[in-house]
This record gives C-alpha cells, sequence and structure tokens, in this order.
C-alpha cells in the first residue's frame, strides 16, 4: 500500500485539528449553556421559593386581618 | 450517594464514532462528524432538560402568579371593607367583641414531601429506566402471614413505617408514664393516703421519738421484747438496772454489772417521766423508811435519771407525746412543760426527802437547782389546780403513774420497776389512784385528738381542689386528643402522628406542673 504524499498527511491532520477545535467550541458552549441552566434554575427556584415564603405569610396575615374585619362569627 | 437530577447525554462525545465494520476513507473526517453528531445530541438533550427545567419553573412561577393574584383579589377587598369600616356609625357592643370567635388559622401541614408525586420528571424518568424489581408479588399466595413479598425485597415505606411506629410507641410511652405519674400521687394522697395519714398523727410524735433515738445510735427493743425483759426484771429483782434507780447515788457504780445492750447510751425523757411516775410512787406512800433509799435520791432521781437513765432497760413504750430528747444536763428544765399536763410531780424538794437528797448528794444540788426551782413551780401551780395544800397533794397525785401499768404496756415498765424496786413497797392505792391515773395520762391524747379535725376540713379542701385539677387536666388530655384524632383517626400520616406527640408533650407538661403543685400540696399539707 502506496502511503499517500506527506503534504496530504499534513493537510488531514491540520483539517482534524481545526474540526476538533470547532467541535471543542461547540461543547464549550454546550456546557456554559448547562452551567447557566443550572445556576438560572437554581436561582429561580431559590427566588420562587423566597417569594413563596413571603406569599404564604402574606396569606396569612390576610387571613387574619379578613378574621379581624369580618363581624358575626361570635361564639354565639 | 448524590444522584444527578438532569444528565446531559451522550456524556463521551468523541468515542465509538468510527465505524468497525465499514470502511471509512478518512477516519479523522469519520471521528470528526460523529463527534459533530454527538454533540448535536447532547444539545438536543439539553434543550430538552431546558425545557423541562423551563416547564417547572413557569409552573411554579404560574402557581405562584395565581396565589399572587388571588391575595391581590383579598387584600383589594379587604381594603375596600376597611374604607367601608366607620366607627361613627357602627355600633359595636363590648358583648360582641367579647363573644367574638379566637382566631384560628388553618394550617396545612405540608407533608409527603418526597413521594413520587412531587418528584421531577427527569428524575422520574431516571427511576423509569431502572430495571423492576423481581416479580416476588407472585409468591404472595404461599405466604401465611398476609406480607406482601415483595415487601421483603424493597419497601419504600419501610423507614416512615419504623417511623411511625417509634412515634407511636413513644407517644404511648409517654402517656403512660404521665399515667402513672399522675396516677401515682393521685392513689398515694387519695382517701386513703389522707385517712392514714391522719390517723397516724396522734402517734407520730412518739415515732418521731423513736426514729430520732435510732438515727442516734440506740436501741429500741420490740415491746414483746421489753415485756419479756419485764418479767424476767420482775423475777429478778437485783437486776442492777433498778437497783440503780432505787440507789441513791450510786448512779456510775452499777452500769459495770450491767449487760452493756440493756444500757441506753443516752437518757431520755421518756424515762425521766418513769421516775416522775415512780417517785410520786415512793413519797406519795409516805413510807419514809422504803422511801429513805429513794428518798436518798429523790433529787439524785432527777440527777439520776438524767445521768442513770441510761442504765435503764429503755422503757417499752414512751408516753403519749415525749419531749424531743434532751441532754442530760438540761432535760428537766425542758421537761417541765411536758410535765404539767402529767401528773404533779414528786415533792421532793418540799418533802423530807430534799434534805436527805442534799445531804446526800450535795455535787448534784448546783447542777439541779434550776430544775427543782422549776418542779417546784410546777407543783404548786398543780396543787393550786387541785385545790389541795401544796405538800399533801402531791403525794395522792404520784400514785395515779403507777396505776395505769395494767392498761397499758407503757407503764408497764414502771410497774416492774417499782416492784422490783421496792417489793415490800405498799401498793399503791389502786382505785382513786388508777382513776387519776389514767386521767392524768389521758391528757395529752385529748390534746392530741382535737388537731385531726380542723385538718379534716383542710385536708377535704385540698382534696376538691385537687380534684378540681384533675378533672381540668383530664379535659386538656381530652382535647388533645380530639385534635390529634380531628387531624387523622389512623395516624398514618406525618402531621397527625407530630400533633399527637406534641400535644401529648404539652399535656405532660401541664401534668409536671401538676405534679409539683401536688407536692406543694403535701407540703402545706404537712406543715398543716
Amino acid at each position: 500500500m502506496s502511503t499517500p504524499p506527506r503534504e496530504t498527511i499534513q493537510k488531514q491532520i491540520q483539517q482534524d485539528w481545526a474540526n476538533r477545535e470547532y467541535i471543542e467550541v461547540i461543547t464549550g458552549s454546550i456546557k456554559k449553556i448547562t452551567d447557566f441552566l443550572n445556576s438560572f434554575d437554581m436561582s429561580c427556584r431559590s427566588r420562587l421559593a423566597t417569594l413563596n415564603e413571603k406569599l404564604t405569610s402574606l396569606e396569612r396575615k390576610i387571613d387574619y386581618l379578613e378574621a379581624c374585619v369580618t363581624k358575626g362569627e361570635t361564639l354565639t | 450517594m448524590p444522584l444527578p437530577k438532569r444528565c446531559v447525554e451522550p456524556v463521551h462525545v468523541s468515542r465509538g464514532t468510527v465505524p468497525e465494520r465499514l470502511a471509512v476513507p478518512s477516519e479523522l473526517e469519520a471521528v470528526t462528524n460523529g463527534t459533530l453528531a454527538h454533540t448535536v445530541r447532547q444539545l438536543s438533550s439539553l434543550s430538552k432538560h431546558a425545557e423541562d427545567m423551563f416547564g417547572e419553573l413557569t409552573r411554579e412561577a404560574t402557581n405562584l402568579a395565581e396565589r399572587t393574584n388571588v391575595l391581590q383579589a383579598r387584600i383589594d377587598r379587604l381594603a375596600i371593607k376597611v374604607t367601608q369600616l366607620d366607627s361613627g356609625v357602627e355600633e359595636v357592643s363590648l358583648q360582641d367583641i367579647q363573644m367574638r370567635k379566637a382566631f384560628r388559622s388553618s394550617r396545612a401541614f405540608q407533608q409527603q414531601l418526597f413521594s413520587r408525586n412531587s418528584m421531577p420528571s427527569a428524575m422520574l424518568a431516571t427511576y423509569a429506566r431502572c430495571d423492576r424489581p423481581p416479580p416476588l408479588e407472585r409468591l404472595n399466595e404461599f405466604r401465611d402471614d398476609g406480607r406482601d413479598a415483595r415487601k421483603f425485597y424493597t419497601d419504600p415505606d419501610y423507614f416512615f413505617e419504623l417511623w411511625r411506629r417509634e412515634m407511636l410507641q413513644d407517644t404511648e410511652r409517654i402517656q403512660h408514664d404521665r399515667g402513672k405519674k399522675v396516677r401515682a400521687p393521685r392513689s398515694g394522697s387519695g382517701a386513703e393516703g389522707r385517712g392514714t395519714r391522719r390517723i397516724r398523727a396522734p402517734h407520730s410524735t412518739r415515732e418521731r421519738q423513736k426514729a430520732a433515738a435510732v438515727t442516734r445510735g440506740e436501741h429500741i427493743m420490740p415491746t414483746a421484747q421489753l415485756k419479756h425483759l419485764d418479767e424476767h426484771v420482775a423475777h429478778n429483782k437485783p437486776d442492777p438496772v433498778y437497783i440503780y434507780t432505787s440507789v441513791p447515788d450510786g448512779n456510775y457504780k452499777t452500769p459495770q454489772n450491767r449487760p452493756p445492750s440493756t444500757q441506753p447510751a443516752r437518757p431520755n425523757s421518756i424515762e425521766i417521766e418513769k421516775q416522775q411516775i415512780r417517785q410520786p410512787r415512793l413519797t406519795g406512800n409516805g413510807h419514809v423508811p422504803e422511801e429513805s433509799p429513794y428518798g436518798t435520791a429523790p433529787e439524785p432521781i432527777y440527777g439520776g435519771s438524767i445521768a442513770g437513765t441510761p442504765r435503764r432497760a429503755r422503757p417499752s413504750i414512751p408516753p403519749p407525746a415525749p419531749p424531743a430528747p434532751l441532754p442530760p444536763a438540761h432535760a428537766a428544765p425542758s421537761l417541765t412543760p411536758t410535765r404539767s399536763s402529767l401528773p404533779p410531780p414528786p415533792p421532793p424538794p418540799e418533802g423530807s426527802p430534799p434534805p436527805m437528797m442534799n445531804g446526800a448528794s450535795p455535787p448534784h444540788r448546783t447542777a439541779l437547782d434550776a430544775h427543782l426551782d422549776h418542779m417546784h413551780a410546777v407543783i404548786g401551780m398543780m396543787s393550786s389546780e387541785e385545790g389541795g395544800v401544796s405538800p399533801p397533794p402531791p403525794p395522792p397525785a404520784p400514785p395515779a403513774p403507777p396505776a395505769p401499768p395494767p392498761p397499758a404496756d407503757v407503764t408497764g415498765a414502771g410497774v416492774t420497776v417499782g416492784a422490783g424496786a421496792g417489793e415490800d413497797r405498799p401498793r399503791p392505792p389502786s382505785p382513786g389512784a388508777l382513776a387519776r391515773g389514767a386521767s392524768a395520762l389521758k391528757p395529752p391524747r385529748p390534746a392530741a385528738d382535737p388537731q385531726p379535725d380542723p385538718r379534716t376540713d383542710l385536708l377535704k379542701a385540698i382534696r376538691l381542689g385537687i380534684k378540681l385539677r384533675k378533672v381540668e387536666k383530664r379535659c386538656d388530655d381530652t382535647t388533645g386528643r380530639y385534635d390529634t384524632l380531628r387531624g387523622a383517626p389512623a395516624f398514618h400520616d406525618v402531621a397527625s402522628i407530630l400533633a399527637r406527640r406534641v400535644a401529648v408533650e404539652l399535656s405532660d407538661t401541664s401534668s409536671g406542673a401538676d405534679s409539683d403543685s401536688d407536692d406543694s400540696d403535701q407540703w402545706t399539707e404537712s406543715r398543716a
């Protein structure tokens, strides 16, 4: 089997390096996206949790205020 | 083990990208293409996860937005209502305010937070990929105990069951203990307990006396043994103890003859009273010659009783209410108060004996002067009360004490003493003396008897109070139970179990306070 000329091989390797670099960029971007998504998820969840807490306490306060304001609920 | 929630696949982008069977003109290109393809898959997986994630977030945010909207509507309504409120127009009666129902928040316990239902879809997918457990449930028909065969292989509720059982047992135990703790004092402080305590009160002084003597290292013989001893003594007149008592001043000589066991380490007021009893008899009979042995010792008797009583065998039983044991030297003064209730003390000081005594025991004289003076005063009081002349009255009274011997074994010792000390000594005038002796001995008892009466009222009141409190506590208990029952009758969820436990523990603390109050009651009762 005849070996390809030296220039061809060099060219193929260089092309491969370029492809690998390209793929590396893509995978790196995917990782970044993943990181972002994870951090976004975390931050969203924590904010939503905080909001949920506040809403719950607000609901309780409103419950109490409504009970205070409404009349007619007596023991008799 | 941390379990990744979402996994972007494929993980290894460049692996397996070269087809093995197919001849590829350019392997490098094949690898590049394969890697690119995997990367695209990764991106798709990522977008799927991102969609899922955003979906979750959106759902949650939507939920919050709904709640916020509802809350906003309520707030608006509330604002309108509040602005409509006008204190000038509406009249609110105090009664309405008083009768208003207390606010009670309807708080829903969140539970089963980590169940299959609340599992994110990505995790569910991961779980779904797991191998199914072997179909062990098919073996159920061969099981006799009716348990699910698969639960032996895998049981998601295992730990919850474990926890539930533990909590329920714990709760039961707490309740059981508390019931015991509450019931124990109740039963102790019940009518019986109180009754016995009340009955015991009159005897308490004697028992206290005995206990104090025992703690001081004295040996108190049981009454039966003492009786036996007394008989023995009666048979053996020369018993050193009684010889000593009859001997004027030989206080400290006789002890050597005596067996150590019969020598109490310390004189007791009881003995002193015995001496009193004995002495009156001697002087009361008016037999000077017979008294001489005693007469020489009339005062010594006190001195001797103080110093010498230790030699005597311990009295079988102390008089009704003996005063606290006294140190030898100072015994007499403190005794006098109790003596006032007892038959008048011997006339030694005023009678002929005193001079003899004085002559016989000069050393004791100084120490006994105070006692004698006190005795004089007491005798004077007694005689004046009886209306008789001071010298004569004492004699009649003295005989009385010896008389009691027959009725009570308390005085039995005194009788035997009398017999042993001077048999030839004339017997005390029995009939009148007996009556007097009885009357003389009685006083302390009547004094002790009336005491319980006021106590019964107090105890009744206390008991009523305790009963009331008990009823309250039971109410609390039942309300707690109802509360828990309202939550979940079967106790199959965490909230109800926890609520029950909290209720039990709360009622436990209240019962603790109750027991404290019980203690205080007992304290006050004992004080009373």
